[in-house]
């Protein structure tokens, strides 16, 4: 009991705390990409920090719903964060859900963030979250059809017992499935993670924004929390990539030895996705809004054909 | 060329019998034919369409001082014989209005507009009765061009006449966008009707940046007007004070010398050079390919940087003199310029040649925001949009001034009109500039650089125009009492060019109008004055 | 795809270390005033564009005829001209670009 509270404290530490670092880091990396030296490594800390300080102006159409959303938002994609594992595979709230719920958390942080920007009645409000929803609709089953063909593998959807398995197998594992299975979940996390080429998390110009223009109406600890919940939600994906592709060295729980080792690793790995991610979003542009329904369809028919494979060999 | 110039005034005079009044020759170029109100419909109808003229600039004024009315010129080019021709008419205070041709010539809409909002010159039967450039919280009886109306006066403003296009239907979402945007840009507001995320029609409203600069410089000296021209806008000031320079010169009946035509060619074509490479990377900020941005504000910044080293200015500014160019350049300097121009022109080729190999990039260029021949030529377009929509004009080539008659270069044309064709416009004209300078530093030769202007006597006028990178901008101006500006008229690239924006956005979807707008990439202050 | 890399890669990190550089000696920045070569003559008073320069009476025998050279950088757009045109040199052009204050009447130079 004691170590499953000592779990639960600590993997939302980990999650709150390091998720704006990894935002950093995907930033820096970004900057070094455009020939330029980037904000400082924790600068995301510095705004969320400075957002939180700050008196919220929020517009007088809004309802109290603009000024819930945030917290519920936060807590919906800090609960999923809990379930999936990080450094040790025992996650804190295993036991309550398996991916299925990770899914449908996010879910529902989507629809409060798209209510939230309905509520101001802002145009670019209504705009981003209609375009959130649609694309939105298209992410999910994308994201569970990825997730099946590695559950299929692992005949579980309990993303602890994923995790220890994948990371049992031998090298043997890595077969054409699993390169598929790897190419289909990486547009899934560019997608949920709101980048290029699906959207641009550093762009100005309002009317292409998708998950920024559902923050637009939003100021001071509201839209400290929206951000700070945007990279952790982040961080979650990138640990549910993880643990279903490259878990390898992850401890079983927390009493078990390797846990140092297990961290380090785990480091190494988020190091090398954020790199991935900045990357892809270097060599790759927007596409145009209507041609990201056949981008993740092209993740799916991926999925599919991982499935397939999984069933007929 | 002068017996071409009298050939081209008699087969006019033959053309326009017995429609107008009298004929003028107001400059080597420039021939004014005085018309009545009721003829001028017909006069511009056959300038127009039969003698193959373009509308070039528009200006009304207020003569009531020394003529007793107010008076509208219409300035016609043409290109073939490098002739300017200006329609006179008089419009009498006590019936401010003259017949409208904006319905049958489109590219008259704003002009009549804007001298309907700032003269108080009604134009009869115009189809869009809006205010433009100002508001319609600006009182409709005060006209701020008007003599009598102080520069500095205060005017409380009123309740608002100005009404968009209503949407019918369930589905059309409105969509306002601006004037204040979520990024540091020049202020426009935009008014979407969109169904889903596709463009039905779009309404742009600008002038939130106009200054009244016309208004200010009237009762300056010349010397100091100039420097408001080099303020109208921020990226192009090099181009407007060449322009209003080349305009008090031709009033004057002065030739530059070469030397110093040959330099303002040069820094002409540098400024069109950081103005194309700053834009071709920007454009890439529509699609987000990050590279294209960062080499592409690199450039530039070097391109600046040389600019301040060899003139002392970032922008340019402050090395224009009326008669010629403030300063000399050293050889050392010469040589600074090439060598810094070779060096970006490689590595600008080497980015133009990833933007355009990238499918993503080509994707959404192609076929985006498309912009027809007839529609470019029916507002008058100018500048890489219209050449890009294959409307092959340049007044570098044209109606060459400074020295760029002594100058070999191509003018490249696409016929396609969407975002891509108007990149590859910039792309190609980065070649031919580079050309042009490599040109001037090889052929320049030792001289003065400025000339004393003579006096010039009251009511004498001049235009000036330059190929700014945006496209020709006119500047037209009258010279009153005391060698002092008493109308100045500054139509800019941008002015000709806006209008067309709108029309090319309906049918796209919204989140490319920022990269359509990119394309064109035309200042507001430049419109706005 | 190679291209972008390689270019990113041959262009290394460009953002200027350290941020404040001299400016080239082209460069028209801060006015200098040297009232002691004055000679009042009011030129630089009229050819400045923005009436961003005076003649203020000051007291004190001046071979100026007891005029002080006052020039504002609320009005002042750095064109130079009154530098070009001053008779006796009081007036020239410094490259020093780092004139931000917190005072407005700190922009206010008077020529000493």
């Amino acid at each position: 009991m004691l170590q499953t509270a000592f779990g639960l404290f600590l993997q939302t530490v980990l999650l709150i705390g390091l998720a704006p670092l990894v935002q950093g880091l995907v930033k820096k990396i970004k900057a070094r990409l455009q020939n330029r030296i980037g904000p400082p490594l924790l600068q995301s800390y510095y705004e969320i920090a400075k957002d939180l300080r700050k008196q919220a102006v929020i517009s007088q159409h809004a309802s109290w719903f603009t000024r819930y959303a945030p917290y519920i938002v936060w807590s919906c994609i800090v609960t999923a964060g809990l379930i999936v594992p990080s450094f040790f595979a025992d996650s804190p709230l295993g036991f309550a859900g398996d991916v299925l719920m990770v899914i449908y958390l996010f879910g529902t942080a989507r629809i409060f963030t798209a209510l939230a920007a309905l509520d101001s009645g802002s145009a670019f409000g209504g705009m981003g979250s209609s375009r959130e929803m649609a694309i939105g609709a298209i992410i999910e089953p994308a994201l569970l059809l990825a997730v099946l063909g590695v559950c299929l593998a692992g005949k579980t959807t309990v993303l602890s017992q994923l995790a220890l398995q994948v990371a049992g197998q031998s090298w043997d594992f890595i077969d054409p499935a699993y390169g598929l299975a790897v190419l289909a979940m990486l547009i899934v996390v560019m997608a949920e993670t709101g980048r290029i080429p699906v959207d641009n998390p550093d762009t100005h110009l309002e009317l292409t924004m998708i998950h920024e223009a559902m923050l637009l109406e939003y100021s001071g600890r509201y839209l400290g929390l929206m951000m700070w919940a945007a990279e952790v939600k982040q961080l979650v994906v990138l640990n549910l990539f993880i643990s279903l592709f490259f878990p390898w060295g992850i401890a079983g729980g927390l009493a078990e030895a390797g846990l140092a080792v297990s961290l380090l690793l785990y480091l190494l790995k988020l190091a090398l996705l954020a790199a991935t991610l900045a990357v892809v979003e270097t060599l790759y542009a927007k596409v145009r809004l209507f041609k990201v329904p056949p981008l993740l369809s092209s993740s799916m028919a991926l999925s599919v054909l991982v499935i397939i494979l999984r069933i007929v060999m | 060329m002068e017996k071409n110039r009298r050939l081209f005034i008699s087969r006019l005079k033959q053309t326009l019998t017995g429609k107008y009044l009298s004929v003028d020759e107001i400059s080597e170029q420039e021939t004014e034919f005085l018309v009545w109100k009721n003829q001028l419909p017909e006069v511009c109808r056959l300038l127009l369409e039969q003698r193959g003229g373009r509308l070039f600039t528009m200006v009304g004024g207020d003569e009531r001082s020394w003529t007793g009315t107010l008076a509208l010129y219409y300035v016609f080019a043409f290109d073939k014989t490098q002739q300017f021709v200006t329609v006179k008419t008089l419009v009498s205070e006590e019936e401010p209005t003259f017949p409208s041709l904006a319905a049958e010539f489109p590219a008259f809409n704003w002009y009549e507009r804007e001298v309907k909002d700032l003269l108080g010159l009604r134009p009869q039967g115009h189809p869009d009765p809006r205010p433009l450039t100002l508001h319609g919280d600006w009182p409709e009886e005060i006209h701020p061009l008007r003599k009598e109306f102080p520069a500095d006066e205060w005017v409380a403003r009123v309740e608002s006449r100005e009404a968009f296009m209503r949407y019918q239907g369930q589905d059309v979402t409105e969509i306002p966008v601006g004037p204040i945007h979520a990024g540091i840009i020049e202020p426009g507001h935009f008014r979407f009707g969109a169904v889903g995320d596709t463009v039905l029609h779009l309404d742009a409203r600008l002038f939130y940046t106009h200054r009244g600069l016309e208004k200010i410089s009237e009762g300056q000296p010349l010397a100091k007007a100039l420097f408001i021209a080099e303020r109208i806008c921020g990226v192009c000031a090099l181009s407007h004070a060449v322009a209003y320079a080349q305009a008090v010169e031709t009033a004057a009946a002065t030739e530059v010398p070469l030397r110093a035509r040959y330099l303002r060619s040069l820094f002409l074509e540098v400024e069109r050079l950081y103005n194309h490479i700053g834009d071709v990377g920007n454009a890439c900020a529509g699609f987000g390919l990050a590279v294209g941005i960062s080499q592409g504000a690199r450039l530039r910044e070097q391109l600046l940087q040389l600019n301040e080293r060899v003139s002392g200015h970032r922008y340019l500014r402050g090395i224009v003199a009326l008669g010629g160019m403030r300063s000399d350049l050293s050889a050392a300097e010469f040589a600074d310029i090439l060598h810094t121009l070779n060096r970006v022109e490689a590595e600008f080729q080497e980015i133009a040649e990833i933007i355009l190999s990238h499918d993503i990039a080509i994707n959404r260029m192609h076929n985006t925001g498309v912009l027809t021949l007839q529609q470019a030529v029916d507002l008058a377009v100018v500048g890489v949009a219209a050449r890009a929509s294959g409307r092959d004009i340049d007044v570098r080539r044209d109606q060459p001034y400074a020295a760029y008659d002594r100058l070999k270069f191509s003018v490249p044309v696409y016929p396609e009109g969407d975002v891509l064709a108007r990149i590859r416009v910039r792309i190609d004209e980065v070649t031919q500039s580079c050309h042009i300078v490599r040109q001037v530093l090889a052929q320049i030769e030792p001289g003065p650089v400025c000339c004393e202007l003579p006096a010039i006597a009251p009511h004498r006028r001049g235009i000036g125009w330059v190929e700014s990178s945006k496209g020709e901008t006119v500047h037209w101006l009258l010279v009153g009492a005391d060698e002092m500006v008493d109308r100045y008229r500054v139509r800019s690239a941008t002015f000709s060019n806006w209008p067309a924006v709108p029309l090319t956005v309906p049918g796209n979807i919204v989140p490319d109008f920022p990269l359509i707008n990119k394309s064109f990439e035309l200042c507001y202050a430049c419109c706005d004055r | 795809m190679f291209e972008i890399i390689r270019r990113i890669w041959k262009t290394g990190v460009v953002t200027q270390q350290p941020l404040v550089l001299a400016a080239p000696p082209r460069y028209r920045g801060k006015l200098i005033i040297d009232q002691a070569d004055c000679s009042g003559c009011g030129r630089c008073e009229s050819i400045c564009p923005t009436g961003a320069i005076r003649l203020q009476p000051a007291p004190g025998g001046h071979k100026t005829g007891g005029q002080k050279i006052v020039v504002s950088y609320g009005k002042c757009v750095f064109c130079g001209l009154c530098s070009e045109v001053c008779s006796g040199g009081a007036i020239s052009q410094s490259q020093d670009y780092r004139m931000a204050t917190r005072q407005k009447n700190e922009l206010l130079q008077y020529g000493g």
